[in-house]
Protein backbone atom coordinates (compact mmCIF):
# COMPACT_ATOMS: atom_id res chain seq x y z
CA UNK A 1 0.00 0.00 0.00
CA UNK A 2 1.50 3.32 -1.02
CA UNK A 3 1.88 6.19 1.37
CA UNK A 4 -1.10 8.46 2.07
CA UNK A 5 -0.93 11.96 0.62
CA UNK A 6 -2.12 14.61 3.05
CA UNK A 7 -3.17 18.21 2.52
CA UNK A 8 -1.26 20.46 4.90
CA UNK A 9 -1.67 23.88 3.34
CA UNK A 10 -4.17 25.79 1.23
CA UNK A 11 -4.26 29.20 -0.44
CA UNK A 12 -6.46 30.88 -3.03
CA UNK A 13 -7.58 34.07 -4.69
CA UNK A 14 -10.73 34.53 -6.74
CA UNK A 15 -13.35 37.15 -7.47
CA UNK A 16 -14.67 36.33 -3.99
CA UNK A 17 -11.51 37.76 -2.44
CA UNK A 18 -8.03 36.96 -1.22
CA UNK A 19 -7.42 33.95 0.99
CA UNK A 20 -9.12 30.69 1.90
CA UNK A 21 -11.05 32.20 4.82
CA UNK A 22 -12.67 34.95 2.69
CA UNK A 23 -13.46 32.57 -0.15
CA UNK A 24 -14.97 29.88 2.06
CA UNK A 25 -17.02 32.40 4.02
CA UNK A 26 -18.44 33.85 0.79
CA UNK A 27 -19.31 30.43 -0.61
CA UNK A 28 -20.86 29.29 2.67
CA UNK A 29 -22.98 32.43 2.86
CA UNK A 30 -24.10 32.16 -0.75
CA UNK A 31 -22.35 35.21 -2.16
CA UNK A 32 -21.33 35.33 -5.81
CA UNK A 33 -18.50 37.30 -7.40
CA UNK A 34 -20.27 37.41 -10.77
CA UNK A 35 -20.92 41.03 -11.75
CA UNK A 36 -20.44 43.42 -14.66
CA UNK A 37 -16.81 43.92 -15.64
CA UNK A 38 -15.20 47.23 -14.69
CA UNK A 39 -15.88 50.08 -17.13
CA UNK A 40 -12.34 49.94 -18.57
CA UNK A 41 -12.87 46.29 -19.60
CA UNK A 42 -15.02 45.10 -22.51
CA UNK A 43 -18.75 44.86 -21.77
CA UNK A 44 -19.87 41.64 -20.12
CA UNK A 45 -20.03 39.83 -16.81
CA UNK A 46 -17.39 37.80 -14.99
CA UNK A 47 -16.22 36.86 -11.51
CA UNK A 48 -13.24 39.20 -11.53
CA UNK A 49 -10.60 40.05 -8.94
CA UNK A 50 -10.77 43.71 -7.98
CA UNK A 51 -7.05 44.22 -7.40
CA UNK A 52 -7.40 47.95 -7.93
CA UNK A 53 -9.42 48.08 -4.70
CA UNK A 54 -7.41 45.53 -2.69
CA UNK A 55 -3.81 44.59 -3.43
CA UNK A 56 -2.64 41.01 -3.07
CA UNK A 57 -1.80 41.07 0.65
CA UNK A 58 0.98 38.47 0.79
CA UNK A 59 2.69 39.36 -2.48
CA UNK A 60 2.63 43.02 -1.48
CA UNK A 61 4.50 42.08 1.71
CA UNK A 62 7.43 40.40 -0.08
CA UNK A 63 10.63 42.45 0.04
CA UNK A 64 11.26 44.00 -3.41
CA UNK A 65 14.77 42.51 -3.53
CA UNK A 66 13.29 38.98 -3.45
CA UNK A 67 10.93 39.83 -6.31
CA UNK A 68 13.57 41.45 -8.49
CA UNK A 69 14.87 38.27 -10.08
CA UNK A 70 11.38 37.26 -11.13
CA UNK A 71 11.14 40.05 -13.68
CA UNK A 72 7.83 41.44 -14.84
CA UNK A 73 4.89 39.56 -13.41
CA UNK A 74 1.80 39.00 -15.48
CA UNK A 75 -1.49 38.98 -13.55
CA UNK A 76 -1.36 35.18 -13.98
CA UNK A 77 1.85 34.90 -11.96
CA UNK A 78 0.60 37.37 -9.36
CA UNK A 79 -2.39 35.14 -8.67
CA UNK A 80 -0.24 32.00 -8.51
CA UNK A 81 2.29 33.62 -6.17
CA UNK A 82 -0.39 34.99 -3.85
CA UNK A 83 -2.09 31.60 -3.52
CA UNK A 84 1.25 29.79 -3.26
CA UNK A 85 2.54 32.05 -0.51
CA UNK A 86 -0.67 31.56 1.46
CA UNK A 87 -0.58 27.78 1.06
CA UNK A 88 3.05 27.47 2.11
CA UNK A 89 2.57 29.79 5.10
CA UNK A 90 -0.60 27.91 6.05
CA UNK A 91 1.40 24.67 5.95
CA UNK A 92 4.04 26.15 8.25
CA UNK A 93 6.64 25.54 5.55
CA UNK A 94 7.91 29.07 4.87
CA UNK A 95 11.75 28.89 4.98
CA UNK A 96 11.52 25.16 5.78
CA UNK A 97 14.64 23.21 4.69
CA UNK A 98 12.52 20.61 2.88
CA UNK A 99 11.48 23.21 0.30
CA UNK A 100 14.97 23.19 -1.17
CA UNK A 101 15.34 19.41 -1.34
CA UNK A 102 12.37 17.11 -1.56
CA UNK A 103 9.72 19.49 -2.83
CA UNK A 104 8.12 19.76 -6.27
CA UNK A 105 5.79 22.28 -7.85
CA UNK A 106 3.04 21.28 -10.27
CA UNK A 107 0.79 24.07 -11.51
CA UNK A 108 -2.01 23.90 -14.04
CA UNK A 109 -2.80 26.78 -16.40
CA UNK A 110 -5.22 26.80 -19.28
CA UNK A 111 -3.39 29.65 -20.98
CA UNK A 112 -0.37 31.85 -20.34
CA UNK A 113 -0.12 35.52 -19.47
CA UNK A 114 -2.91 36.91 -21.63
CA UNK A 115 -2.45 40.51 -20.46
CA UNK A 116 1.21 40.57 -21.45
CA UNK A 117 0.58 38.97 -24.84
CA UNK A 118 -2.30 41.29 -25.66
CA UNK A 119 -0.36 44.42 -24.73
CA UNK A 120 2.38 43.30 -27.11
CA UNK A 121 -0.10 42.47 -29.89
CA UNK A 122 -1.90 45.79 -29.44
CA UNK A 123 1.43 47.57 -29.97
CA UNK A 124 2.40 45.49 -32.98
CA UNK A 125 -0.91 44.98 -34.77
CA UNK A 126 -3.03 47.82 -33.39
CA UNK A 127 -0.52 50.63 -33.28
CA UNK A 128 1.86 49.38 -35.95
CA UNK A 129 4.85 49.72 -33.66
CA UNK A 130 7.93 47.64 -34.48
CA UNK A 131 8.88 46.42 -30.99
CA UNK A 132 7.32 44.63 -28.05
CA UNK A 133 8.53 44.82 -24.47
CA UNK A 134 11.67 42.66 -23.98
CA UNK A 135 10.01 40.68 -21.19
CA UNK A 136 6.97 39.73 -23.26
CA UNK A 137 8.10 36.12 -23.73
CA UNK A 138 9.38 35.27 -20.21
CA UNK A 139 6.47 37.05 -18.51
CA UNK A 140 3.76 35.42 -20.58
CA UNK A 141 5.06 31.88 -20.99
CA UNK A 142 2.71 29.31 -19.53
CA UNK A 143 5.54 27.93 -17.37
CA UNK A 144 6.17 31.33 -15.77
CA UNK A 145 3.88 30.96 -12.72
CA UNK A 146 5.50 27.69 -11.63
CA UNK A 147 8.99 29.06 -12.27
CA UNK A 148 8.18 32.25 -10.35
CA UNK A 149 6.88 30.24 -7.41
CA UNK A 150 9.99 28.07 -7.37
CA UNK A 151 12.23 31.18 -7.31
CA UNK A 152 10.27 32.89 -4.58
CA UNK A 153 10.10 29.81 -2.34
CA UNK A 154 13.55 28.39 -3.10
CA UNK A 155 12.16 25.14 -4.46
CA UNK A 156 14.84 23.26 -6.44
CA UNK A 157 12.88 20.08 -7.22
CA UNK A 158 10.78 19.23 -10.27
CA UNK A 159 8.83 22.33 -11.32
CA UNK A 160 6.19 21.39 -13.83
CA UNK A 161 3.33 23.09 -15.65
CA UNK A 162 0.40 21.04 -16.86
CA UNK A 163 -2.06 22.41 -19.32
CA UNK A 164 -5.31 20.52 -19.68
CA UNK A 165 -7.69 23.42 -20.26
CA UNK A 166 -10.41 23.44 -17.59
CA UNK A 167 -9.01 20.31 -15.94
CA UNK A 168 -5.44 21.67 -15.64
CA UNK A 169 -5.26 22.17 -11.90
CA UNK A 170 -7.16 18.97 -11.10
CA UNK A 171 -4.53 17.19 -13.19
CA UNK A 172 -1.80 19.09 -11.31
CA UNK A 173 -3.15 17.92 -7.95
CA UNK A 174 -3.61 14.36 -9.14
CA UNK A 175 -0.21 14.04 -10.77
CA UNK A 176 1.35 15.75 -7.74
CA UNK A 177 -0.26 13.12 -5.52
CA UNK A 178 1.32 10.41 -7.66
CA UNK A 179 4.76 12.05 -7.36
CA UNK A 180 4.53 11.64 -3.60
CA UNK A 181 3.21 8.08 -3.85
CA UNK A 182 6.09 7.26 -6.19
CA UNK A 183 8.62 8.63 -3.73
CA UNK A 184 9.77 11.43 -6.04
CA UNK A 185 8.98 14.16 -3.49
CA UNK A 186 7.92 14.58 0.12
CA UNK A 187 6.03 17.79 -0.62
CA UNK A 188 4.26 18.90 -3.79
CA UNK A 189 2.96 22.44 -4.08
CA UNK A 190 0.14 21.93 -6.55
CA UNK A 191 -2.76 23.87 -7.98
CA UNK A 192 -3.41 26.25 -10.79
CA UNK A 193 -3.95 29.80 -11.98
CA UNK A 194 -5.75 31.65 -14.75
CA UNK A 195 -6.00 35.31 -15.76
CA UNK A 196 -8.14 35.25 -18.87
CA UNK A 197 -10.42 38.29 -18.50
CA UNK A 198 -8.63 40.24 -21.19
CA UNK A 199 -10.15 41.73 -24.31
CA UNK A 200 -8.80 39.15 -26.72
CA UNK A 201 -9.49 36.15 -24.51
CA UNK A 202 -13.01 37.37 -23.70
CA UNK A 203 -13.72 37.93 -27.39
CA UNK A 204 -12.66 34.35 -28.12
CA UNK A 205 -14.92 32.97 -25.41
CA UNK A 206 -17.81 35.14 -26.54
CA UNK A 207 -17.41 33.90 -30.10
CA UNK A 208 -17.70 30.32 -28.90
CA UNK A 209 -21.23 31.11 -27.79
CA UNK A 210 -20.88 29.47 -24.38
CA UNK A 211 -20.97 32.57 -22.15
CA UNK A 212 -24.19 33.39 -20.30
CA UNK A 213 -25.45 36.95 -20.67
CA UNK A 214 -27.17 36.88 -17.25
CA UNK A 215 -25.35 34.67 -14.74
CA UNK A 216 -24.17 31.11 -14.07
CA UNK A 217 -27.09 28.74 -13.24
CA UNK A 218 -25.67 25.20 -12.93
CA UNK A 219 -28.15 22.38 -13.58
CA UNK A 220 -31.04 24.86 -13.68
CA UNK A 221 -33.77 25.21 -16.25
CA UNK A 222 -33.23 28.27 -18.45
CA UNK A 223 -29.49 28.20 -17.83
CA UNK A 224 -27.73 30.13 -20.54
CA UNK A 225 -24.08 29.23 -20.23
CA UNK A 226 -20.93 29.68 -18.22
CA UNK A 227 -19.42 32.79 -16.67
CA UNK A 228 -15.66 33.24 -16.63
CA UNK A 229 -13.69 33.86 -13.47
CA UNK A 230 -10.01 34.31 -12.65
CA UNK A 231 -7.57 33.67 -9.84
CA UNK A 232 -5.56 30.80 -8.40
CA UNK A 233 -5.70 28.00 -5.88
CA UNK A 234 -2.68 26.16 -4.50
CA UNK A 235 -2.52 23.27 -2.05
CA UNK A 236 0.42 21.77 -0.22
CA UNK A 237 0.41 18.00 -0.63
CA UNK A 238 2.67 16.12 1.71
CA UNK A 239 3.60 12.53 2.41
CA UNK A 240 2.05 11.27 5.63
CA UNK A 241 5.48 10.42 6.99
CA UNK A 242 6.88 13.92 6.38
CA UNK A 243 3.77 15.66 7.67
CA UNK A 244 3.61 13.62 10.87
CA UNK A 245 7.34 13.96 11.52
CA UNK A 246 7.11 17.72 11.59
CA UNK A 247 3.79 17.85 13.42
CA UNK A 248 1.94 19.53 10.56
CA UNK A 249 -1.73 20.50 10.79
CA UNK A 250 -3.66 18.15 8.51
CA UNK A 251 -6.57 19.54 6.47
CA UNK A 252 -7.42 16.23 4.85
CA UNK A 253 -6.22 13.62 2.42
CA UNK A 254 -6.07 13.55 -1.36
CA UNK A 255 -7.08 9.93 -1.64
CA UNK A 256 -7.76 9.35 -5.31
CA UNK A 257 -7.38 10.65 -8.83
CA UNK A 258 -8.94 9.48 -12.04
CA UNK A 259 -8.31 10.94 -15.43
CA UNK A 260 -9.47 10.04 -18.91
CA UNK A 261 -9.66 11.39 -22.43
CA UNK A 262 -12.93 11.16 -24.38
CA UNK A 263 -10.98 10.90 -27.63
CA UNK A 264 -14.22 11.97 -29.22
CA UNK A 265 -14.83 15.68 -29.76
CA UNK A 266 -13.02 18.95 -29.09
CA UNK A 267 -15.83 20.73 -27.22
CA UNK A 268 -18.81 18.38 -26.78
CA UNK A 269 -18.74 16.40 -23.51
CA UNK A 270 -18.88 12.62 -23.63
CA UNK A 271 -20.75 10.65 -20.97
CA UNK A 272 -18.54 7.56 -21.31
CA UNK A 273 -15.33 9.55 -20.82
CA UNK A 274 -16.69 11.43 -17.81
CA UNK A 275 -17.97 8.23 -16.20
CA UNK A 276 -14.59 6.56 -16.79
CA UNK A 277 -12.77 9.32 -14.93
CA UNK A 278 -15.18 9.22 -11.96
CA UNK A 279 -14.87 5.43 -11.73
CA UNK A 280 -11.08 5.63 -12.00
CA UNK A 281 -10.94 8.13 -9.13
CA UNK A 282 -12.99 5.85 -6.87
CA UNK A 283 -10.88 2.84 -7.85
CA UNK A 284 -7.67 4.74 -7.18
CA UNK A 285 -8.92 5.76 -3.73
CA UNK A 286 -10.21 2.26 -3.04
CA UNK A 287 -13.55 3.78 -2.08
CA UNK A 288 -16.81 2.40 -3.55
CA UNK A 289 -19.44 4.59 -5.16
CA UNK A 290 -21.80 3.77 -2.29
CA UNK A 291 -19.73 5.82 0.19
CA UNK A 292 -21.69 9.01 0.86
CA UNK A 293 -20.11 11.79 -1.14
CA UNK A 294 -20.22 15.53 -1.40
CA UNK A 295 -19.84 15.91 -5.16
CA UNK A 296 -18.32 19.18 -6.27
CA UNK A 297 -19.59 19.05 -9.82
CA UNK A 298 -17.95 20.59 -12.85
CA UNK A 299 -21.37 22.31 -13.23
CA UNK A 300 -20.57 25.00 -15.76
CA UNK A 301 -24.17 25.98 -16.46
CA UNK A 302 -23.88 25.30 -20.19
CA UNK A 303 -26.58 23.52 -22.15
CA UNK A 304 -24.39 20.51 -22.93
CA UNK A 305 -22.14 20.02 -19.90
CA UNK A 306 -24.73 19.75 -17.18
CA UNK A 307 -26.87 16.94 -18.72
CA UNK A 308 -23.75 14.97 -19.73
CA UNK A 309 -22.31 15.25 -16.21
CA UNK A 310 -25.69 14.26 -14.74
CA UNK A 311 -25.95 11.21 -17.01
CA UNK A 312 -22.40 10.14 -16.15
CA UNK A 313 -23.13 10.34 -12.42
CA UNK A 314 -26.31 8.27 -12.79
CA UNK A 315 -24.32 5.71 -14.72
CA UNK A 316 -21.56 5.49 -12.10
CA UNK A 317 -23.56 5.74 -8.89
CA UNK A 318 -26.95 4.31 -9.87
CA UNK A 319 -29.38 4.32 -6.95
CA UNK A 320 -26.58 5.37 -4.55
CA UNK A 321 -26.61 8.85 -6.13
CA UNK A 322 -29.65 9.77 -4.00
CA UNK A 323 -27.59 9.62 -0.81
CA UNK A 324 -24.91 11.97 -2.20
CA UNK A 325 -25.18 15.75 -2.47
CA UNK A 326 -24.13 17.83 -5.49
CA UNK A 327 -22.76 21.36 -5.25
CA UNK A 328 -21.66 23.72 -8.04
CA UNK A 329 -19.47 26.56 -6.82
CA UNK A 330 -18.84 28.05 -10.26
CA UNK A 331 -22.08 29.89 -9.51
CA UNK A 332 -20.01 31.78 -6.90
CA UNK A 333 -16.44 32.08 -8.25
CA UNK A 334 -17.13 31.65 -11.95
CA UNK A 335 -15.30 29.30 -14.28
CA UNK A 336 -11.66 29.84 -13.37
CA UNK A 337 -10.44 27.63 -16.24
CA UNK A 338 -6.91 26.48 -15.29
CA UNK A 339 -7.52 27.30 -11.62
CA UNK A 340 -11.01 25.92 -11.34
CA UNK A 341 -10.28 22.29 -10.49
CA UNK A 342 -8.03 23.31 -7.61
CA UNK A 343 -10.31 25.95 -6.11
CA UNK A 344 -13.30 23.62 -6.32
CA UNK A 345 -11.35 20.84 -4.60
CA UNK A 346 -10.16 23.33 -1.97
CA UNK A 347 -13.67 24.64 -1.27
CA UNK A 348 -14.97 21.08 -1.27
CA UNK A 349 -12.40 20.12 1.38
CA UNK A 350 -13.51 23.08 3.51
CA UNK A 351 -17.12 21.93 3.13
CA UNK A 352 -16.13 18.36 4.02
CA UNK A 353 -14.21 19.55 7.07
CA UNK A 354 -17.13 21.62 8.35
CA UNK A 355 -19.90 19.22 7.26
CA UNK A 356 -21.58 22.10 5.44
CA UNK A 357 -22.77 21.83 1.86
CA UNK A 358 -23.00 25.28 0.24
CA UNK A 359 -25.94 26.08 -2.02
CA UNK A 360 -25.95 26.11 -5.81
CA UNK A 361 -26.72 29.75 -6.62
CA UNK A 362 -29.03 31.29 -9.22
CA UNK A 363 -31.20 28.18 -9.56
CA UNK A 364 -34.53 28.82 -11.29
CA UNK A 365 -36.05 25.35 -11.16
CA UNK A 366 -35.46 21.75 -12.25
CA UNK A 367 -34.39 20.60 -15.68
CA UNK A 368 -35.45 16.95 -16.19
CA UNK A 369 -32.08 16.27 -17.84
CA UNK A 370 -30.25 17.47 -14.73
CA UNK A 371 -31.84 15.29 -12.08
CA UNK A 372 -29.29 15.45 -9.26
CA UNK A 373 -29.45 15.68 -5.46
CA UNK A 374 -28.57 19.37 -5.67
CA UNK A 375 -27.96 21.47 -2.60
CA UNK A 376 -30.28 24.43 -3.07
CA UNK A 377 -30.11 25.74 0.49
CA UNK A 378 -26.99 25.39 2.65
CA UNK A 379 -27.32 22.18 4.61
CA UNK A 380 -25.56 20.17 7.25
CA UNK A 381 -24.22 17.11 5.47
CA UNK A 382 -21.68 14.63 6.81
CA UNK A 383 -20.39 12.67 3.84
CA UNK A 384 -17.57 10.16 3.96
CA UNK A 385 -15.73 11.71 1.00
CA UNK A 386 -15.46 14.59 -1.42
CA UNK A 387 -15.56 13.92 -5.17
CA UNK A 388 -14.44 16.90 -7.27
CA UNK A 389 -15.16 16.77 -11.00
CA UNK A 390 -13.30 18.68 -13.72
CA UNK A 391 -13.99 18.25 -17.43
CA UNK A 392 -12.25 20.18 -20.15
CA UNK A 393 -12.28 21.06 -23.80
CA UNK A 394 -10.34 18.45 -25.68
CA UNK A 395 -12.37 15.80 -23.81
CA UNK A 396 -9.95 15.84 -20.87
CA UNK A 397 -11.54 14.64 -17.64
CA UNK A 398 -10.04 14.63 -14.17
CA UNK A 399 -11.70 13.67 -10.92
CA UNK A 400 -10.25 13.97 -7.42
CA UNK A 401 -11.35 12.20 -4.24
CA UNK A 402 -10.72 13.85 -0.90
CA UNK A 403 -11.18 12.48 2.59
CA UNK A 404 -10.90 13.80 6.13
CA UNK A 405 -7.49 13.09 7.61
CA UNK B 1 11.17 64.46 -19.05
CA UNK B 2 12.73 65.15 -15.66
CA UNK B 3 15.41 63.48 -13.58
CA UNK B 4 12.64 62.10 -11.37
CA UNK B 5 10.80 60.63 -14.39
CA UNK B 6 13.88 58.71 -15.50
CA UNK B 7 14.67 57.61 -11.97
CA UNK B 8 11.14 56.23 -11.57
CA UNK B 9 11.42 54.41 -14.92
CA UNK B 10 14.76 52.86 -13.88
CA UNK B 11 13.35 51.75 -10.53
CA UNK B 12 10.34 50.16 -12.19
CA UNK B 13 12.30 48.31 -14.85
CA UNK B 14 15.09 47.08 -12.57
CA UNK B 15 13.02 46.38 -9.46
CA UNK B 16 15.49 48.43 -7.41
CA UNK B 17 14.32 50.91 -4.75
CA UNK B 18 14.78 54.53 -5.85
CA UNK B 19 17.02 55.31 -2.87
CA UNK B 20 19.58 52.83 -4.21
CA UNK B 21 19.82 54.69 -7.51
CA UNK B 22 22.50 57.19 -6.41
CA UNK B 23 24.28 59.21 -9.16
CA UNK B 24 27.78 57.86 -8.53
CA UNK B 25 26.92 54.19 -8.30
CA UNK B 26 28.00 52.00 -11.22
CA UNK B 27 25.75 49.66 -13.18
CA UNK B 28 27.96 46.77 -11.99
CA UNK B 29 27.35 47.64 -8.34
CA UNK B 30 23.61 47.78 -8.92
CA UNK B 31 23.76 44.21 -10.27
CA UNK B 32 21.16 44.83 -12.96
CA UNK B 33 20.53 41.80 -15.14
CA UNK B 34 20.87 42.14 -18.88
CA UNK B 35 17.15 41.68 -19.47
CA UNK B 36 16.36 44.46 -16.99
CA UNK B 37 18.81 46.74 -18.81
CA UNK B 38 17.21 45.92 -22.15
CA UNK B 39 13.78 46.55 -20.62
CA UNK B 40 14.98 49.92 -19.35
CA UNK B 41 16.28 50.89 -22.78
CA UNK B 42 13.00 49.79 -24.35
CA UNK B 43 10.97 52.01 -22.02
CA UNK B 44 13.34 54.97 -22.48
CA UNK B 45 12.82 54.76 -26.20
CA UNK B 46 9.11 54.04 -25.96
CA UNK B 47 8.23 56.76 -23.48
CA UNK B 48 10.79 59.46 -24.28
CA UNK B 49 12.18 58.61 -27.70
CA UNK B 50 15.68 58.16 -26.27
CA UNK B 51 17.59 55.69 -28.40
CA UNK B 52 20.46 53.92 -26.66
CA UNK B 53 22.20 50.77 -27.81
CA UNK B 54 22.91 48.10 -25.18
CA UNK B 55 26.64 48.21 -26.05
CA UNK B 56 26.76 51.86 -24.98
CA UNK B 57 26.19 50.75 -21.40
CA UNK B 58 29.29 49.41 -19.70
CA UNK B 59 29.57 47.85 -16.29
CA UNK B 60 31.77 50.74 -15.14
CA UNK B 61 29.27 53.39 -16.21
CA UNK B 62 27.79 55.44 -13.36
CA UNK B 63 24.19 56.58 -13.28
CA UNK B 64 25.48 60.16 -13.58
CA UNK B 65 27.16 59.25 -16.86
CA UNK B 66 24.02 57.51 -18.02
CA UNK B 67 21.94 60.59 -17.23
CA UNK B 68 24.45 62.76 -19.13
CA UNK B 69 24.14 60.45 -22.12
CA UNK B 70 20.35 60.73 -21.95
CA UNK B 71 20.62 64.48 -21.61
CA UNK B 72 19.03 64.92 -18.20
CA UNK B 73 20.74 66.99 -15.54
CA UNK B 74 21.39 65.36 -12.18
CA UNK B 75 20.32 67.80 -9.45
CA UNK B 76 23.13 68.97 -7.19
Amino acid sequence: MSERVLITGMGCVSGLGYGVAANWQSVREGRSAIRPLAPSAPPGIAAWVDDAAVEAPLLKGVEPERLRRLGRLDRLSEFALEAGLEAVANAGLAQHPSLAQRTAIVLGCGSGGNTTVEIAYERLFGQGQPKAHPQTIPSSMIAAPAAHLSMLLGVHGPTLTLSGACASSAQALGEGMHMIRAGRADIVIAGGAEACLTRGSLAGWQSLGVLAPDTCRPFSRDRRGMVLGEGAAVLVLESERHALARGATIHGELAGYGTSSDAAHMTAPDVDGIAAAIRAAHDDAGIPGEATALISTHGTGTGLNDPAETAAMHRVYGSALARHRAIATKSAHGHMIGATGAIEFLIGMMALGENTAPAVLNYLGPDPECDLPLVLEPEVFEPEILVSNSFAFGGLNSVLVGRRA
Amino acid sequence: MTYEDILALMAKETGLPIEKLQPDITLATLDISSIDLVSMLFELEDQYGIELQPEELTREMTLRQLFERIGVAVPQ
